[in-house]
């Protein structure tokens, strides 16, 4: 099945882009995801300075369905 | 005063668990793991390939039970827990396609082939919670969103097993599962560091969950305040 692909049979180079792009991918989404939860923290907190009574009813409750 | 948060929460003890059980993969597959006599150094992809492929399987059938659970009981947790495992599904199978991609260049002579039914069936799973992630972004918190997206994700559920066993149903350029294939070498030569792999995953795959929940708790809890203050 190995064929002349013009590479040469044992290229490392598509190993290491293969492991590459994973760590990348997955180093990438942690920071982003720790940007937005920065972003969405910082925005929680001004709008709860902004109105201090206002802690009630922002906790999550399953009861509540925000999504329907 | 408050006391400074712990930093030995259950969380960072996954996350970093993950991290050392990647770079344990990575060694044993690199480094330990030795030459296959036709494909050579390309199948070390194998070990990142097909871990990827598995937990991407194992994130979108927690996608499907727990939107089958959302339905049910209309419990906020289940939605994000399905928006969640769809999101990381996504990723893993796009890993999946750019992994297999590079296998196959070196191996086959080509990047893809249309008439592999395991590449055809993986890219229409990937689409198809593309499809569920573009209804989430699209439709905000619109009401009836996360019904129509729990529907599509217990749907989309039902490609896994039809690309899980694509490869025995239309037999083409995609081998069959390694362990099953391979004859020249030990087992416990590639047993090792798949599982290695697999556990590195695994561990990866919990903590970007708990991590992605998080995130989606707090904007809940942002529209919430939002909500409170437009009506003040």
């Amino acid at each position: 099945m190995n064929v002349d692909n013009g590479f040469g049979d044992f290229n490392p180079l598509f190993v290491f882009a293969a492991y590459a792009i994973v760590w990348i991918i997955f180093f990438g989404y942690l920071y982003y995801m720790a940007r937005r939860q920065a972003d969405i923290q910082s925005q929680i907190d001004s709008l709860q300075e902004s109105m201090p009574n206002s802690n009630e009813g922002a906790e999550e409750d399953d009861a509540s369905q925000p999504s329907e | 005063m408050r006391s400074a948060p712990s930093t030995l929460t259950p969380a960072n003890v996954i996350g970093v668990a993950a991290f050392a059980a990647m770079l344990i993969a990575l060694y044993l597959a690199i480094v330990e793991s030795p030459d296959e006599r036709v494909q050579g150094i390309h199948h070390r992809i194998y070990y990142i390939h097909v871990p990827t492929a598995l937990v991407a399987y194992l994130s979108i059938a927690i996608t499907a039970v727990a939107s089958g659970v959302y339905l049910r009981t209309r419990r906020p947790r289940w939605d994000r827990l399905a928006y969640a495992s769809a999101e990381i599904g996504v990723i893993l199978t796009t890993l999946v396609l750019v992994t297999g991609s590079i296998w196959g260049r070196p191996v086959w002579g080509a990047w893809w082939s249309w008439s592999d039914a395991r590449l055809v069936t993986t890219l229409v799973m990937w689409l198809s919670y593309i499809a569920y992630l573009m209804l989430r972004s699209l439709s905000g918190r619109a009401p009836g969103t996360a019904r129509t997206a729990a529907v599509i994700g217990i749907l989309g559920f039902v490609n896994v097993p039809v690309t899980y066993f694509s490869v025995y149903l239309w037999t083409y350029l995609h081998p069959l599962p390694t362990l099953q294939s391979a004859t020249d070498r030990p087992e416990s030569a590639i047993l090792v560091p798949f599982l290695a792999g697999m556990l590195a995953f695994i561990l990866l795959y919990v903590y970007l969950i708990r991590m992605r929940m998080r995130v989606e708790e707090a904007q809940q809890n942002l529209d919430a305040l939002r909500a409170a203050a437009e009506g003040q």
